[in-house]
């Protein structure tokens, strides 16, 4: 049997059977699309949030907090509950115990409306900030400046803010050292903030900073919860600084050698490894459902090839008495199955792309086809097809032509 | 000597039980012969068939096939005399149901390695010859039973065979069109084919020049009609 005649024959056999060929071919592009959209979209939000996370956290500091930084770990966070405050107590003591390898900030954060002349914005955040918050946030102030140590140790009423919350109060450069009320206090505007952009689609530019010692006076109580950052200082590893840290937080607590941490101390590097984990986690959910869709799609065509079977037994009976050997009746199933499989992959991997293309137009998430789910999706098809189309084919060629012509 | 068989039995294996199909048979068919095989349901007359056409392998005896030693030669070599000496009619007509009466009867000069035209070509003039001209673009479906078989039977002479096997061609037939199709098989006998068919009616039996009865996969009478 000629070459062509084996795709002639295939291509004869696709398109005398449209219904058989369009299901089979079906079962593998529902699975295809499946797998390629649904990696695709996993593998674009775990770039998301990564990016969005990179773009808050400053990689070359790291948290006192007692926030769990660890997703799943439900029981950490109940412990953490019974454990004392961070306080602003803790990062006064912290940076002056470790003035030397290392610069201490810390936050409150307490919410309220501002007032400018006839403008309102409500629900702002409030960020009571240390001295050092600048350099350690890396604050930049466009306009105006930041607030001093000295209008710090003064309680100032001098107020920071965001370029978005300037812009939906209508304060520009000229009002620099005008007045706002911040939840009923005046405050003097020291500066506008250049603007940092947004994370997870919230602007990171619409808070008004004030000095920590004023945020105390006026909406906090002493002891209250704080969230402090420690910056190790040129020439020193964040490696040294947070163990140093760590013991001076233990001395402060008076820890003893045997009990753990009241306090987690927490890098980048850390929480994004532990969103890390939640995407892989996610990432191995989606395997799951996409393992799901494709066995499904597999049980689909096996099922429309077992009810095709003895038809096709009968079939390659026939064609043996006429004279094909059992390499002409493989080769010809063979390429019938491959055909009508990878069409199928194709058109999921068409499919799988155009929703890819859907989500990175229209959501922030920069949802990418990656090249080895296309490479597994055709890969798939390309199973499936020689699984579920073949082999029985196969089989029916090692029968000998008298039992294949007998399949019931 | 188109067939000669010596001796040849078949048993099937179906688990602990052995069936005896045939237990020893002599046949001999020269050219020109038109001999039908008869006998009751079980007594081996398909069993014989698939034997001689090369369906399936003897378990003892020696069989050979235009003077060509059968048992020794590979699968690939049988599908190749099947294709060359051999055109099957069978009961069920089996046909391909979603191709064209002519993409039916081309089916053996694909696997023959004949190019596309002198392929269309011969199996059209099959068609006229069967009577079914007019009916090569239609699909089985669209076919009567006798027009069914008679593509068969285009199908199974197409590539001018030595021997035209036929197993029960008339057994899902009524007997007007069973006669028609007997008439037929008469016809291409006359042209000189050899012919051995299978049956079970001793009305359809006796149409052929010769008639080997068979019993519990013995040869109980042999006699020309
Ligand atoms: N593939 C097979 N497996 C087991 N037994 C078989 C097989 N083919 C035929 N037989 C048995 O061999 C005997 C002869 O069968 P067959 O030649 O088909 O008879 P006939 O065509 O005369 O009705 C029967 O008993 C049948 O059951
Ligand atoms: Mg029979």
């Amino acid at each position: 049997m000629k070459s062509l005649d084996v795709l002639a024959t295939a291509y004869n056999s696709i398109r005398s059977n449209p219904v058989r060929s369009f299901l089979t071919s079906f079962g593998v592009t529902a699975g295809v699309t499946a797998v390629v959209a649904l990696v695709g979209l996993v593998s674009g939000i775990g770039g998301f949030v990564q990016n969005e996370f990179e773009g808050m956290l400053n990689s070359n500091a790291f948290e006192i907090t007692r926030r769990n930084p660890d997703f799943g770990d439900s029981e950490g966070r109940n412990a953490s509950r019974s454990w004392p405050s961070i306080t602003a107590e803790n990062g006064e003591d912290l940076a002056v115990y470790t003035d030397s390898i290392c610069t201490v900030a810390w936050e409150g954060t307490s919410s309220g409306a501002v007032v400018f002349q006839s403008s309102t914005a409500l629900d702002v955040s409030i960020q009571g900030c240390s001295p050092q918050s600048e350099i350690v946030h890396g604050i930049v102030v466009e306009y105006g400046r930041f607030f001093t140590e000295t209008e710090s140790d003064a309680r100032s009423r001098v107020c920071i803010l965001g370029a978005d919350l300037a812009e939906t109060l209508g304060i520009t450069e000229a009002d620099v050292g005008s007045a706002v009320k911040i939840a009923g206090h005046r405050f003097t505007i020291s500066g506008i903030e250049e603007a940092s952009g947004s994370a997870f689609g919230v602007s990171m530019d619409s808070n008004v900073r004030i000095p920590y010692s004023t945020y105390q006076n006026l909406f906090s109580r002493p002891g209250s919860e704080v969230v402090i950052t420690v910056m190790p200082l040129d020439g020193v590893t964040l490696e040294e600084a947070l163990e140093e840290c760590v013991s001076i937080m233990r001395n402060l607590r008076g820890l003893t050698s045997d009990d753990e941490n009241t306090f987690y101390a927490v890098t980048q590097e850390g929480s994004l490894s532990s969103i890390n984990e939640l995407l892989s986690a996610v990432g191995a959910i989606t395997i799951g459902i996409a393992a799901v869709s494709l066995l499904v799609g597999g049980i689909g065509i096996m099922n429309i090839t077992l009810v095709s079977v003895a038809e096709r037994t009968r079939e390659v009976g026939t064609r043996r008495a006429l004279g094909a050997t059992r390499l002409d009746v493989v080769r010809q199933f063979l390429s019938e199955a491959v055909a009508v499989s990878l069409l199928g992959g194709i058109t999921g991997l068409a499919l799988g792309t155009g929703i890819i293309s859907l989500v990175s137009a229209l959501t922030p998430v920069p949802a990418v086809v990656s090249p080895w789910s296309a490479v597994a999706a055709l890969g798939f098809s390309w199973a499936v097809g020689l699984v579920f189309g073949v082999y029985p084919a196969w089989k029916a060629a090692g029968l000998s032509p008298v039992e294949a012509l007998r399949y019931e | 000597m188109v067939v000669n068989g010596t001796g040849l039995r078949k048993v099937y294996r179906m688990g602990e039980v052995e069936v005896e199909a045939l237990a020893g048979v002599d046949i001999k068919i020269k050219r020109g012969e038109f001999v039908t095989v008869t006998g009751a349901s079980g007594s081996g007359k398909s069993t014989v068939l698939s034997i001689i056409g090369c369906l399936d392998r003897v378990t003892s005896g020696s069989y050979s096939l235009m003077d060509r030693d059968v048992e020794i030669m590979s699968d690939s070599e049988l599908a190749s005399v099947r294709n060359q000496f051999i055109g099957f009619v069978f009961q069920t007509f089996n046909l391909l149901p979603r191709a064209t009466s002519v993409q039916n009867v081309e089916l053996p000069l694909i696997y023959a390695g004949e190019g596309r035209r002198e392929r269309r070509e011969k199996a059209m003039a099959m068609l006229e010859k069967v009577g079914l001209g007019s009916r090569a673009f239609h699909r089985p479906s669209q076919l009567s039973g006798g027009e069914r078989q008679r593509v068969a039977i285009a199908r199974a002479l197409v590539t001018e065979p030595a021997l035209l096997l036929a197993d029960e061609p008339t057994g899902n037939l009524d007997s007007t069109t069973g006669n028609s199709i007997m008439e037929l098989f008469q016809s291409v006998h006359n042209e000189g084919k050899t012919i051995l068919l299978v049956t079970h009616d001793p009305e359809v039996a006796v149409k052929g020049t010769r008639t080997i009865q068979l019993k519990d996969g013995l040869i109980e009478r042999d006699v020309s009609n």
